[in-house]
């Protein structure tokens, strides 16, 4: 990932990196633009920028020093994201504002002082106005940075990398020295505990005076007694000197022999900590004490942990617009698709309503013969009803005489029908034949019946025909009587069993 | 602030999704609605066509054949149902139709014929065209049950348990009021005379017209009921 970095820290300089961050960091740029108070250095910086093509890099900006406020804070145990929704409160309760405030912060681990447990946290923000401020100065000159790292975080980075391998036990002073001005930043451990800036007299290619010296050990003494003051039974006993390389070695010696303390000057292990710088850089020592924030800020960046004052709303009103045009466009493609739909069922409607207007003018048109086409249907069902009428009483007695006269004919000797009873129906009749057969076994009677039964349901004019009540009774003593025949001997007298039946069905006319 | 946008986002696609769903609600469903009320009525529409087609290609109209076809019906209708006026135009009717049958049973050879009628408008009458009168006694015997069991069911009848099933079968003509005197003709001889006989009924000289037949193992020949109703148009007063 390749990005840009820019420092705006320190007063009247601003510090550019380009750098490419994987497991390592490669600085594949840097530089720095001086301006003074009333300069239009963003300007500058948009050009040079510009100049590099470093505009389309995520940007990430250390915000100057001023402009980041901190507070310390000792708060009840609680859950850091109760910790982060009390903060603003009491940040504004601790400045006596209402500004809103963005703000992030660190937190040491909790102490049991009293036997109640506490904890440290140490608070950083920038009012919302300022940073916006800032942030639209930036969009203005064509930044749009993606993160603001306090300064902190680098020095926080930089210590860590010093402190490996050293006693852990108590704190240290990190004394920056640059131009005329010296920052002290005292931690503990590697918690960010306090900051303190103040000024000495300098003229470059001078030398310091005793009075000069002596003023920097008195300012570094009573940052360092306010720091007692607030945290007892806590000492420091390491200060670590960067920035101005002119200077460092001097007051090393000087504060080796006024601070009690050991005094060491800031040393970056470049194969330790995977940096390369580019290779135009011909005193790595200046160029590592010149950039030594920055430095420590890409260390927290490949790290993934850093501190971040910038305003998610102000991200959010950034793409404001752009979600508005979305919306927008979405809101026209939706309303486009259903206007569309609209106008395509209109269309469908429209043309089955002309459709239907015209068949209901054809149908209306042929309505009009549906009377006299009735009158003619209704002249003729009752002209065939009527002729049916007449016709029915012909009809009807030739068709009995032609069953009954069939029905002689498929009459046995041994079937004895005993009454035959025929009604009309319709166009049909409905008859019912009640008889009995003389078997000499009940196979034979049976047998007797079903030829019969089959026969009849042979006539062409038989529809519907069925036998019921079947039954088979022993031999009965006395002559039998058949319709057609006189008598029959042969039969009378011998047999042993009688199968009485009854058969119902309709003989069309 | 995270949240703010959030609910931002869900608001304005909830708002989305509502016009979405009233448009659906309000305009999308009642169009396909009434569309298919258009399909439905083109369609019903058309079958109303193409049957109106069908009819006017099965029925021809201002067939003057047609309606003489008709007028000729109503006419034979008229003519084969007789019209009584006075108690006497129906006894006339009545023995009229008596003695064409009891000619047709002598023609057929018929043993023994017995009409009856048993209606309070006419008396029973039995009428023999045989000598035998042991076979006319069983036979007066045998009338006498069946008569018996007809009323019975003529009674179970009007109770609407068992209706005529071809009581709503006539002349649709309309005109005097139609009606009928039922007589029940019962005879014995053998099959294929009295087969005969029944054909011989003389059912369209006049509007007589047979119901119920029923065949009875008689001692030496099968016994016959005929049951039949001469129909009349009655123009007696009080029932016009």
């Amino acid at each position: 990932m390749k990005i840009l970095l820019i420092d705006f820290s320190q007063e009247n300089e601003i510090k550019i990196l380009k750098a490419k961050i994987t497991s390592s960091i490669t600085i594949e740029s840097a530089f720095m633009i001086n301006y003074k108070e009333n300069d239009d250095y963003y300007k500058d910086l948009q050009r040079s920028l510009e100049e590099r093509k470093l505009l389309n890099l995520p940007v990430y900006i250390v915000p100057l020093r001023k402009l980041v406020k901190t507070q310390v804070f000792n708060l009840p145990k609680m859950p850091v994201k109760e910790i982060r929704a009390i903060l603003p409160r009491e940040i504004n309760s601790a400045t006596g504002t209402s500004d809103p405030v963005i703000l992030d912060f660190i937190h040491q681990e909790y102490t049991e002082e009293k036997q109640v447990k506490k904890i440290e946290v140490s608070a950083f923000y920038i009012t919302r106005k300022e940073v916006f401020e800032f942030l639209d100065q930036l969009k203005n000159h064509g930044i749009a940075p993606i993160s603001l790292i306090p300064e902190i975080q680098g020095l926080t980075a930089l210590l860590n990398t010093h402190r490996k391998d050293k006693e852990e036990k108590g704190g240290t002073i990190l004394i920056d020295i640059k131009d005329n001005t010296i920052n002290l930043n005292i931690f503990k451990k590697n918690f960010w505990s306090l900051s303190r800036e103040f000024h000495f007299r300098y003229e470059p290619a001078e030398e310091l005076n005793e009075d000069e010296l002596s003023r920097i050990i008195v300012e570094v003494n009573r940052t360092i007694q306010f720091f007692k003051q607030r945290n007892r039974n806590y000492y420091i006993n390491n200060a670590l000197l960067f920035g101005d390389i002119s200077r460092l070695t001097d007051l090393q010696s000087y504060f080796r022999e006024n601070l009690p303390m050991s005094s060491d000057i800031f040393t970056l292990g470049l194969q330790q900590t995977k940096i390369s710088l580019p290779q135009s850089v011909e005193d790595t020592e200046e160029f590592v004490q010149f950039f030594s924030v920055a430095l420590g800020t890409l260390l927290s960046i490949q790290q993934k942990k850093y501190l971040n004052l910038f305003p998610v709303e102000y991200r959010e009103k950034e793409i404001l617009p752009k979600r508005i045009i979305g919306f927008t466009i979405s809101a026209i493609i939706i309303f486009f698709i259903l206007t569309v739909g609209i106008i395509y069922l209109n269309g469908i409607k429209k043309s089955y309503r002309r459709e239907l207007k015209k068949i209901n003018k054809s149908y209306f048109t042929l309505n009009s013969k549906a009377a006299i086409i009735e009158t003619t249907k209704n002249d003729r069902i009752k002209f065939f009803k009527n002729r049916f009428f007449l016709d029915f009483p012909a009809k009807y007695s030739f068709s009995i005489a032609d069953f009954l006269r069939r029905l002689s004919l498929i009459s046995s000797v041994k079937i004895h029908l005993t009454e035959i009873e025929i009604t009309p129906k319709g166009e049909s009749f409905y008859f019912l034949l009640k008889g009995f057969i003389m078997g000499q076994d009940n196979i034979r009677a049976q047998s007797e019946f079903l030829s019969f039964f089959r026969q009849l349901k042979d006539f062409d004019n038989i529809f519907q025909v069925n036998s019921s009540k079947v039954r088979v009774n022993s031999s009965r003593q006395g002559e039998l009587k058949e319709y057609g025949k006189k008598e029959d001997s042969g039969n009378s007298g011998s047999n042993s069993v009688e199968l009485y039946f009854t058969i119902s069905g309709d003989y069309e006319l | 602030m995270k949240n703010k946008f959030l609910i931002g986002r869900i608001i304005s696609i909830s708002i989305l999704i509502f016009i979405i769903f009233l448009y659906f609600i309000l305009y999308f469903f009642p169009s396909l609605k009434s569309i298919n009320k258009y399909k439905r009525e083109i369609k019903d529409l058309n079958l109303r066509i193409t049957d109106f087609i069908k009819m006017e290609t099965k029925f021809v109209f201002s067939d003057n054949r047609e309606k003489q076809v008709f007028k000729d019906l109503d006419q034979e209708l008229k003519e084969i149902i007789p019209v009584v006026k006075s108690r006497e135009d129906y006894l006339n009717l009545f023995m009229e139709v008596s003695k064409e049958i009891k000619n047709w049973a002598k023609i057929d050879n018929v043993y023994n014929l017995i009409i009856t009628s048993s209606s309070d408008e006419l008396e029973v009458s039995a009428s023999s065209v045989s000598s035998d009168k042991k076979t006319i006694t069983e036979l007066l015997n045998f009338t006498t049950t069946r008569l018996h069991q007809i009323k019975t069911a003529q009674e179970i009848n009007n109770q609407g348990i068992n209706p005529d099933p071809t009581s709503n079968i006539g002349p649709t003509t309309p005109g005097p009021q139609l009606k009928f005197q039922k007589v029940f003709l019962t005879f014995t001889g053998e099959l294929p005379n009295s087969v005969s006989f029944i054909n011989h009924i003389p059912w369209s000289s006049r509007y007589i017209r047979p119901d119920k037949i029923s065949v009875t193992e008689g001692e030496y020949t099968p016994y016959f009921l005929v049951y039949i109703k001469i129909y009349y148009s009655d123009l007696r007063k009080g029932n016009e």
